[in-house]
């Protein structure tokens, strides 16, 4: 049994690792905490019922479809809110991420209506079994996404020209657009594979469990506890935090929560981040920062 | 020949100099005002006025948030969080120990500060928005504590009943009572804000907001002042919570949901952070904004029938965040900034400058 948690709670963690890197990617290069996060992948599986079920998509074509309104929904977030308050205080753009995740869900609300839907999976429905472990196929797909999605991140900020400006960026803002670096092009890129990885997460969690409501945002929530677990500046730690959480909620959901009358499950990322920030305020793998005068 | 005139007001005491009310006018102004809101439920009816008692219970509260967000530069989003310890808490020794309302309503101040001080603990060490979630954190945890507090105590999921506030023989059971103790608390909660910021800790605070090196440098206590800005916001949070219990008298965790603290957070930037009259304006703004749309729910209703009632809260949303993109893009410093744009124009009248 033991073994069964531990296998499925890395899987699942994993996708929450994978919704987290589209967070600290954000972070990562333009220092913003965007709170829209969740809200962006609930959209972004909207986009994939949407386009599975209402214009009866074949399943290749839906995953397309999700990814590019996703990707889409991420440049105009970039271009409608961010770009006007480049030179603002970080406050206030972080403001406007809140202000963003209210009106997703808002027209969320108003363009799906809150009721669960059914959303058909995309993906094998039996599940795998070795032993007396046994998932579902859509985690390990989650699961190799997740990896393959590290990887890819790893060689952007590496090895590619645009990956490098975006470490220049995060960096030093001013200093990086007084060498020349254009802002504007890194902040939408950085928005666009946000939005890319947020669909991705997104029609993996949709497809998986088979529904999906505006409730889908609160594995936003999550991701950020993950993220702060994690520290925001490392992206494999997203994948490392994702498992602790998933692993660890899978143990408390089975093992503490009869015990407590159930609910430890839901909160237990929460209570392991708050325990870390007051530990390790810069979480597992971030960076600890040093301010000289 | 001396054609100088006096253009301002010049004092020749430092008492006159420190004083929050300086000149007749504003002494005029103030009683006006306080007379206006004593004699207002004799004007208008109950659901108006359930308008403004609500607005009553979200100044106290944003008044803290204004202190810990505006003047000290820490960002919380579990202002309902603690208030609804507060309300738990006044609720829980209302019903259970029958203690009086004078006694609850500070207790409940009292314990929503200490949590708070628990949840602030990571600002001692980081900055940023590392506290955000911590904040938001403390939403989880709070629903989660409560459905686990013993059930004849909190009630669980099935809510708690409050016993009405009493002083004397008067009980506060309609909503015109309950608007003046409302309105007491809420100008209690203003005058004391004000104050705060007045002292040795109100400058502390403003030190830490504007650099908090720097402040460190000339002997400011960052880990105490943070967690005095932390205690102070959640308690004013804790008290608004108690005084929406002897409000409804009827509460549940549904009442105290992650989306009233990220609406509060958005009345303040519409308001104006790190201005008093900037949090009352945005609580106003934002309310009567939300009244509106509730008006207009039953329309709304027709136009998406499938939404069956929901539409007023996302509807509402979609409005909230668009006010909040737009102040934040064309009025960044919020109502506040106008109000002192409002005032300079008005002294200087005929001329420009």
């Amino acid at each position: 049994m033991l073994m069964n948690l531990l296998v499925n709670g890395v899987m699942v963690g994993s996708l929450y690792g994978l919704i987290a890197m589209g967070f600290i990617l954000i972070y990562k290069s333009t220092g913003i905490f965007n709170l829209a996060q969740g809200e962006m992948v609930m959209v972004g599986g909207f986009f994939f019922w949407w386009a599975l079920t209402k214009l009866g998509l074949p399943s290749v074509l839906a995953v397309f479809m999700a990814m590019g309104l996703s990707a889409l929904l991420g440049m105009a977030i970039e271009r409608l809110t961010m770009r006007p308050l480049i030179g603002e205080p970080l406050l206030a753009v972080v403001m406007m991420t809140i202000a963003v995740s209210m009106i997703l869900r808002g027209l969320s609300l108003i363009t799906f209506s809150p009721e669960v839907k059914a959303c058909p999976s995309i993906f094998p429905e039996d599940y795998i079994g070795f032993g007396n472990v046994s998932f579902a196929p859509y985690l390990l797909i989650g699961f190799i996404f997740s990896v393959l999605t590290l990887v890819a991140f790893t060689l952007f900020f590496n090895y590619t020209r645009i990956g490098l400006k975006m470490r220049c960026v995060s960096d030093n803002q001013l200093g990086a657009r007084s060498i020349g670096i254009p802002l504007s092009r890194i902040m939408i890129v950085t928005w666009v594979i946000s939005g890319l990885t947020a669909g991705l997460g997104a029609l993996v969690f949709v497809s998986g469990t088979g529904s999906i409501s505006v409730d889908l945002a609160d594995l936003g929530m999550i991701a950020f506890a993950v993220g702060l677990l994690a520290g925001l500046e490392s992206l494999p730690g997203a994948l490392v935090g994702g498992v602790i959480v998933g692993v660890g909620e899978n143990i408390a959901g089975f093992y503490i929560d009869p015990l407590v009358e159930g609910g430890m499950r839901e909160v237990f990322p929460f209570l392991v981040m708050m325990t870390i920030l007051m530990i390790r305020p810069y979480g597992l793998f971030g960076l600890k920062e040093i301010e000289r005068v | 020949m001396d054609l100088s005139v006096p253009c301002g007001k010049f004092h020749t005491r430092y008492r006159q100099d420190k004083a929050v009310i300086r000149s007749r006018s504003q002494w005029g102004l103030l009683i006006g005002f306080l007379v206006f809101m004593l004699v207002l439920p004799m004007f208008v009816n109950n659901a108006w006025l359930s308008v403004v008692n609500k607005i009553g219970i979200w100044v106290v509260a944003i008044m803290g948030l204004n202190i810990l967000t505006g003047y000290c530069g820490l960002i919380s989003m579990g202002q309902f969080a603690f208030m609804g310890i507060g309300a738990y808490t006044c609720g829980i020794l209302a019903a259970s120990a029958h203690m009086p309302f004078w006694l609850t309503i500070p207790c409940a101040g009292l314990v929503a500060g200490l949590v708070g001080i628990i949840f602030g603990l990571p600002a001692v060490r980081i900055k940023g928005f590392y506290l955000v979630m911590a904040t938001i954190s403390a939403h989880y945890i709070f629903n989660f504590a409560i459905l686990h507090l013993p059930r004849e105590l909190a009630g669980r999921e099935t809510g708690l009943s409050v016993p009405a506030a009493s002083l004397g023989g008067f009980v506060f059971n309609s909503e015109p009572r309950m608007f003046y103790f409302i309105l007491f608390f809420a100008v209690l909660a203003v005058f004391l804000g004000k104050n705060i910021i007045r002292t040795k800790t109100g400058r502390a605070f403003v030190a830490i907001r504007d650099n908090d090196l720097a402040a460190q440098s000339i002997g400011v206590n960052l880990f105490g002042y943070k967690l005095i800005a932390f205690f102070i916001c959640s308690a004013f949070a804790g008290v608004a919570g108690a005084v929406w219990a002897y409000y409804v008298r009827y509460i549940g965790i549904e009442q105290f949901q992650l989306w009233y603290s990220v609406w509060l957070i958005g009345m303040l930037i519409v308001g104006g952070m790190g201005s008093i009259v900037g949090g009352i304006f945005g609580v106003i703004f934002l309310k009567f904004f939300e009244e509106m749309v509730t008006v207009a729910g039953p329309l709304l209703d027709r136009l998406f029938p499938e939404m069956g009632g929901g539409i007023v809260f996302s509807a509402v949303n979609v409005m909230f965040g668009l006010v909040i993109m737009l102040f934040l893009i064309f009025e960044p410093k919020g109502l506040a900034h106008r109000w002192e744009l409002f005032k300079a124009y008005y002294r200087l009248f005929p001329y420009k400058y």
